[in-house]
Order: C-alpha cells, then structure tokens, then sequence
C-alpha cells in the first residue's frame, strides 16, 4: 500500500511507514490547481495511480484517502524548502475570486444604490422645497409627495400653476427673473430623471430576483426578497439561516439591545413590510410572521438548490394562515 | 525623532513616542493609510495599533514575539492583508506566509499587495477545512488566526493539529462578539483560555487589545 499527498508541483507518494518517498514531478496550471479545490483529481494525475493507493488528507472523488492527524503531520514534515510559483498562485486566486461574482452579489449592488438614492432623493427634495418655496410655497405645500410634486411643477410657471390648481394668491417672492427660474426648473428635470432612474433600478431588481430566486420572489414579494438577500450576504447565505433569524432579519438594532439590555425582542425585520403582516391587526403580527419566516426559509433553500417551483403550495398555506389569523 | 529595535524582538521597532514600525520590504510603498518615515537611510512602515491586532497585542505588552526573519506562517483570516503586510517585513525575503481567507471581495484588495511582496501567497479557502489546502501548505513556524468566528477556537486547534510545527507558536486573536454577544467578554475569553490549555498548549500570554480593539483579546500560545 502507498500513501500519497498531491501538491502543487507533483506528487508525493510514500511508502506504508511514510519513512520513504518518492516524489514525481508533474506540472499543474490553473485548472488543475481549480479542480484540487474541487476535490476532483486533474487527469494526468490519475496515470500514476494504483488500486491501492491512499490520500493523505485529501478526499478526491472515488478515491480512498486517511484523515488521521499523525499521518498528515508526517508526510507534511518531509515537505520542505518548496520553490513556489508566485505568478501561478496569483492568477489561480484571481481565477477564483472571478469564479465567486454571482447574480446575486449584482442585486445587492442594485439593492445598495437603491438605498443610496432614496437617501440622496430625500436629501434633494428638502433643500429644493426650501428653495422653491421662495418662488411658489403654496404648491409644495399642497402636494406631499416628492415625485408628484416635482412632476407637477416641472417646466411650468408660477401663473400657469396658480391656474390649474386653483391657487388665487401666493406669498412667493416677486424678484425672480427669467435665469432665477431656469435655474430651477433645470434642476427639476435632474431630479425627475433620478426618480424615471430609480423606477429603471426598481423594474431591474425585481426581474433579476424571480430570476434566481423565483419561489423567494413569490412568497416575500421581490423587494422583500432582494433585502433579505442583501442583508444575509447572498441567497446561500439566506437559504443557510434558520427561520428565527430570518424573521428579524433588518432588525439587528432591535436584536442587540434586546441580548444586551434586555429590551422586548424584535417580532419581525424587513418582513414587516410584506402585505400579509400590514393587514393584520397588530397582536397577530407576531404569529404571521413566524409562519411567513418558515415559508420564506423553505423557499430560499429551494432556490439556493434546483429552483424547482413548489411555490403555490406554499402561497396557499400562507394564505390560509392569513385568514385564519384574521378572522380572530 | 529616534526609531531603535524593540528589545523584544529586534525587527519590531518603536520611536520615542511609542509608535511601532517596521523595515519596509518594498520601498517607496505603502499598503493601507499608514506613514513611511525614513530614518538613517532606511525606509519605515508605522504599525498603526488602532488598524492591527497584532500591534496593539505588541502595544499591550504581550512580551516576546517569536516571528523571526524566515520564518514560515500561516495566517488564517488574512483579508486585505494590513497586519500580513508587517508580518512579511518582518520574515523578510526568506520567509513566507501563506494567508488564507475565505471572502473574495476582500481579497481582491490584497492581489495588488501579492504581486510586490513575493513572501506571502493567499488562497481562497475556508479554515475550518485545513485539508483543503494541504496541497500547497507547509509545516509552519508560527500560525496567526484572526477570523471573528464562532467557532474560532476550533479551527485554531485544527489548523495546529496540521500545520503547526512542534514547539512551534500560535497568535489567536479573539473577538468576543463574534462568539457570543450577549456574554460578558471576560467570561468568553476564560473559556478560550480552558479550551486551548484543555487541549494541551501553554499559554505564554494572554493580552486584551482595548482600547485599540474593543472587546478583543490576544492569546499566544506554544505547540507540545
Ligand atoms: C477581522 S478580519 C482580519 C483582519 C486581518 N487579520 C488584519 O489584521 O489585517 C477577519 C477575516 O477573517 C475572514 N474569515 C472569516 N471566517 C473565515 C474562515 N472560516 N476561513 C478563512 N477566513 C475567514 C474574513 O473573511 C475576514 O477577512
């Protein structure tokens, strides 16, 4: 019987008291160094291979291999004064850094400038009202929402505005002149096309997650979905999470004071948002969300493996949870 | 301004001030935000406590550091590479450090550190599964962990139980949130202190790492 220890370089192949060795020198590039990874053996390995044949340590597909501490340590103590082939390691490693971008790191990119731009939006809206408001406060007062109040006064004049809305006076400046306006209808147009951008941003996110996540999208809805992979750190992340936790998943403030201060434990994170939980009165929430986090961890490991479609069956039972719940 | 060994370890140095430096490999060059100073023509790093557990564990007088120039190391954890990148003054040339970390957008940052400094090679690897790189790694002098794991201990014993040479040294840094973060983190650090002395190493010292890293502490211990 021999023992072996594939390295980068070549193979080690020692006899059964691992006092002897043989080493055969075989040139690997970055695919082979890539299927080590993989534990499946390079093929110009096998070549050198008998029936018998035990690895050290290292468990190739369909071969026999010894896992005792002592043996590693030994064969690892003949090895010594290796010659290492820094550019080959390096292209290797960027190999596998290049292998690891995934769908789903591209979603919580979208997801994070998302965030950016609602808070960059809010940060605008504020200091245009203010500023506008010199022009035309009676408008921005009437219109609460930012996008519809951008999109009502884009291009248009104070007179014109006071006409369609019903206005009969204001107490705006009288000393803007013509570049004082064009000023800020320029800046409008920039921020409507921000909002035109994040509903681009927002259609991409949601057809991206039903693509790599389908039963996820379906279950805890696209955005909520999209959040939950972005704060588990990817959709095998969020498959690997027990249900408790990913029911106060976006709530870690919450979480920590209550480890901590003993404060009244989350009942539920971005899960909150799901329409199921809005409509419920608030003392049911708490059992909602508990079925709607069991659900949404089924779904996730599904997705994280074959993507089959179970996702009716668990819209129905989630539905009837729902009334159940909302009938008491 | 002075800048003289440590007496602890003479390729550690430290200036009047307190601040910790070390020989730059790679002139001219830096690898995070810290200063290089020259002093008597030679070019020096600042160790910035604040940015390396290691040199804050030096700052909080864990005593003798045994990495000395050639060594081997292993280095569990070694993300964009800022405590390595000393680690590999200090072994210089001769030496050689083999980092190991599992996020790759981390170690992205570190690839352009890997092409100048020719001591330290980095795998994309998971150290709690050491078998995973038995094909490139060696029996090593010193093995540094820095992981904040849960499970950090175990993948410390582990990776000594493959790699780490007899009488050979081990730096475990601690983060007690990583492990529990409703303990109290004196409680933690005592029980990682029973595990490693349970499974049979001596604790040459033990240092908290506060204020430069809250609720850290550094062991270092010494192989059977
Ligand atoms: C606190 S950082 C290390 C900082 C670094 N030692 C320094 O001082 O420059 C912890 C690193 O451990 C890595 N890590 C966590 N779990 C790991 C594991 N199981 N195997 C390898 N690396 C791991 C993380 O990706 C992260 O980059």
């Amino acid at each position: 019987m021999r023992y072996l220890l594939l390295r980068y370089n070549g193979l080690y192949i020692f006899d059964e008291n691992l006092e002897n060795y043989q080493f055969k020198e075989i040139k690997l590039d970055v695919e082979d160094l890539k299927n080590i990874y993989k534990n499946k053996l390079p093929d110009k390995i096998k070549e050198f291979l008998n029936n018998d044949d035990t690895f050290i340590g290292q468990k190739f597909e369909g071969y026999k291999y010894i896992d005792n501490k002592e043996i590693i340590r030994k064969a690892l103590d003949k090895i010594k004064d290796e010659k290492y082939d820094n550019e080959l390691l390096i292209d290797l490693l960027k190999e596998q850094i290049s292998d690891s971008v995934s769908k789903d790191e591209l979603i919580i990119q979208a997801i994070n400038f998302l965030d950016d731009l609602n808070k960059s939006l809010n940060l605008f809206m504020e200091r245009f009202r203010e500023w506008y408001g010199l022009y035309f406060p009676e408008i921005s007062q009437e219109i609460e929402d930012h996008e519809k109040f951008i999109k009502t006064i884009l291009n248009k004049k104070r007179e014109e505005l006071m006409e369609n809305n019903n206005i009969k006076r204001t107490m705006g400046g009288k000393i803007f002149d013509e570049k004082d306006i064009e000023m800020i209808n320029y800046i409008a147009n920039k921020i409507k096309e921000l909002y035109d951008l994040r509903k681009k941003l927002e259609d991409y996110i949601e057809k991206s997650i039903k693509e790599i996540a389908p039963n996820l999208s379906e279950i805890a809805t696209p955005t909520i979905a999209a959040r939950l992979i972005a704060l588990s750190g990817g959709l095998k992340e969020l498959s690997l999470l027990p249900s408790s936790t990913i029911q106060v998943l976006g709530a870690e403030k919450a979480l920590f004071l209550h480890l901590t201060k003993g404060i009244k434990p989350p009942k539920h994170g971005v899960i909150f948002n799901h329409p199921y939980l809005q409509r419920l009165p608030i003392k049911n929430r708490g059992a909602m969300a508990r079925t709607l986090a069991s659900k949404i961890a089924i779904a996730a490991r599904v997705d994280a493996t074959d993507k089959k479609l179970i996702y009716e069956r668990l819209k129905k039972e989630l539905e009837e949870r729902f009334n159940e719940l909302n009938k008491k | 301004m002075k800048i003289r060994p440590l007496k602890e370890n003479n390729r550690i140095f430290i200036d009047e001030r307190g601040r910790l430096y070390t020989k730059n490999l790679i002139e001219g060059k830096k690898v995070y935000e810290e200063r290089l100073v020259k002093y008597n023509k030679v070019e020096y790093r600042e160790w910035i406590a604040d940015r390396s557990k290691l040199a804050a564990a030096i700052k909080k007088n864990i005593g003798k550091v045994p990495i000395k120039e050639g060594d081997k190391i292993l280095y569990l954890g070694i993300a964009a590479g800022t405590t390595a990148s000393h680690v590999s003054d200090i072994i210089g040339e001769k030496g050689i450090i083999f980092g190991i970390d599992v996020a790759p957008r981390i170690l992205r940052e570190l690839v352009p550190i890997l092409y100048d400094r020719k001591n330290i090679i980095t795998l994309l690897s998971d150290a709690d599964k050491p078998e995973s790189y038995l094909h490139i790694v060696e029996k090593v002098d010193i093995l540094y962990q820095d992981v904040a794991q849960p499970h950090q201990v175990r993948i410390f014993i582990k990776n000594i139980e493959y790699y780490l040479k007899n009488n050979g040294y081990g730096f475990l840094a601690v983060k007690a949130r990583s492990i529990d973060v409703s303990k109290n983190p004196k409680e933690i650090f005592n029980e990682v202190r029973k595990s490693l002395e349970d499974y049979g190493l001596k604790i040459i010292k033990e240092v908290r790492l506060d204020p430069y890293h809250r609720d850290h502490a550094m062991f270092l211990v010494q192989n059977k």
